[in-house]
Order: C-alpha cells, then sequence, then structure tokens
C-alpha cells in the first residue's frame, strides 16, 4: 500500500512543477481558467493526502519499531 | 503560504520519502523553504532605510519578492547546493561510496521537488499579487492565478496548524520533529519534553524526559510559545477568521 501512495505523492509533486512552471508555456496563460483552478486544487488535496498517509505509516512503524 | 508551513511540509515530505538521515531531512526541508531567502533582501533594505518598513516595502520588497528565487532557475540552484550538502556530508559518514552517491543525488532531486512545490503552494495559496517568475532570468513573465487565496485566509491557518499539530504526535510518537532542524539537541529536548509524561519513550528520550518531568512549567511554556509564534505568524497578515 506503501508504494501506491509513494506513486501518487510523487505524482502530485511532479504535477505541482508542471502547473508551477509549464502550464502557463504549455497550455494557457489564462489567470481565470477554472480548469487550472481544478487541476491545482486537486493536485494539492491528493498531496495532503498521501502525505498524511505515508506520515502515518511512518509513526505506526516508529511506535512498532519503539515496541518491538 | 506561510515560511513555517513550507518548511514543516517540507520536512513531512522527506521524511515520507524514506529519509532516515536527520541531515537529508534537514537538506531536503531547507531546500523547501529557501526561495523564501530574498527576505534578507528586505530585512536588509529596512535596516538600509532607517527601519522605515513603507519605503524599503515600496523600493525592495516589491520588486524583489518572489522574481529571482522563485523560478526554475533557483530549483536547479537549490538541487546543486543540496547535492553539495549530501556529499559532503556523505563522504565523512558513509563507507559505501556508491551508495553514498546515490543518495545524494535522491537528496538533491528531493530537494528540488521540494523547492518546486514551494512555487506550486506559492500560486496556490500566496495571493494574487505575488506570482512566480518560471523562467527568469530567461523570462520576466510571472505566473499567478486570480483566484489564489491571500495569507490570511483560513487554508493557509488551517494548513499551519495542522502541521504544529502533526509535529507534536512525530515527538511523542515517531521521537523525531521538524525541530531537528534546528539541530538534534533542540529536538531531543523537544521530544523529551512533549513525552513528558508518557510510558511510550524509551534510550535517549527517556533521559530527556525524565529531565524534563522535573521542570513541570516547560510544558505550558512550550505552549505559549507555540501559541505566541502563531499569533506572530499571522497578526500581520490580518488574520481574518471569517473569510
Amino acid at each position: 500500500m506503501s508504494k501506491v501512495f509513494i506513486a501518487l505523492l510523487y505524482a502530485s509533486v511532479g504535477a505541482a512543477a508542471f502547473l508551477a512552471f509549464a502550464w502557463p508555456f504549455a497550455v494557457s496563460r489564462d489567470q481565470d481558467s477554472a480548469t487550472y483552478h481544478l487541476i491545482a486544487v486537486g493536485v494539492l488535496l491528493s498531496f495532503i493526502a498521501s502525505l498524511v498517509v505515508l506520515c502515518t505509516l511512518r509513526l505506526r512503524a516508529s511506535r512498532g519499531d519503539r515496541q518491538a | 503560504m506561510q515560511g513555517p508551513s513550507h518548511l514543516m511540509l517540507s520536512w513531512f515530505f522527506a521524511d515520507a520519502s524514506k529519509l532516515d538521515e536527520p541531515n537529508d531531512r534537514r537538506i531536503v526541508a531547507w531546500s523547501g523553504l529557501a526561495p523564501d531567502i530574498d527576505v534578507f533582501a528586505y530585512a536588509g533594505a529596512i535596516l538600509w532605510y532607517g527601519l522605515d518598513k513603507d519605503i524599503a516595502f515600496e523600493n525592495v520588497w516589491r520588486v524583489v519578492h518572489h522574481r529571482y528565487t522563485h523560478g526554475l532557475a533557483f530549483v536547479l540552484l537549490t538541487g546543486i547546493v543540496a547535492w553539495l550538502c549530501a556529499s559532503r556530508f556523505e563522504a565523512s559518514h558513509s563507507t559505501a561510496a556508491m551508495a553514498a552517491h546515490a543518495r545524494a543525488w535522491r537528496v538533491a532531486v528531493l530537494s528540488m521537488l521540494a523547492s518546486a512545490l514551494h512555487n506550486f503552494c506559492d500560486i496556490v495559496g500566496g495571493g494574487s499579487t505575488w506570482p512566480v517568475y518560471p523562467l527568469w532570468p530567461l523570462s520576466d513573465f510571472g505566473w499567478t492565478a486570480s483566484w489564489s487565496w491571500e495569507l490570511s485566509e483560513w487554508p493557509n491557518t488551517v494548513i499551519l496548524f495542522t502541521c504544529l499539530a502533526a509535529t507534536m504526535l512525530y515527538a511523542k510518537f515517531a521521537g523525531r520533529s521538524p525541530v531537528e532542524l534546528f539541530g538534534g539537541r533542540a529536538d531531543r529536548w523537544f521530544v523529551g519534553v512533549v513525552r513528558q509524561g508518557s510510558d511510550l519513550h524509551g534510550g535517549a528520550a527517556s533521559q530527556a524526559a525524565e529531565a524534563a518531568r522535573k521542570r513541570v512549567p516547560l510544558r505550558l511554556i512550550i505552549w505559549v510559545l507555540v501559541v505566541l509564534v502563531t499569533i506572530a505568524i499571522l497578526a500581520p497578515l490580518g488574520f481574518k477568521p471569517g473569510s
């Protein structure tokens, strides 16, 4: 399960980089674009969600190591 | 997004990427804050203009902020510096040269991603008046979104408080936290204070917890400091809970 969320994390960070640096040159410079708004918020939410899951897994692993 | 949020998010990103060495996490986390290094220009300008913040803002901050450090060129520079720092650390601590080399590259790539993420977070949550400059110095084109949240709006506040809460949880349950960005001793002290009265700890953290237990007001001081720092961050932004 961890691998899936790691993939999601890196995909969302990659998408974030694209949205920050390449979108205005590759897609559109419309600052009011609803598409950009939707995708950007989606990317941010998927980044936060995958970060929360992965950090929770790391916390559980740390607790397990200590209790073992 | 506020500076502390950038810093803590980058640390959690480094930890979620399974970087087990504190120094590696530090490099990635500081890289995530690095684009805001231009704040030193503003601080210098305030001194230069005899503590007149308005003139410093008009003449320096309005011109400088984001222009030189929020773009691809700075992301690449961050990667180079991160690689140099990681290589220096690895060379003195690791015996397997190849593995150390690969790890330095991994830290450099993660640092660049953290720096790029900073730019994205500023587009989404930095306000529409502060564009990023993706291709500076090749192009002066500034990119922002008209719907971008202002710094004082609730989504940024929620992210900041969530990061602070996660810092406490990490200290309590993992025995490490973003406080390690300010040194291993600071983190051990913080972990000891947070774990005060808990039976989850062991080893060095246990000794720190014992020491902390003898100084009961410490926990209270930590919480007061957290509240004061939060107020110090939000107050100048004109925080509007209802906005």
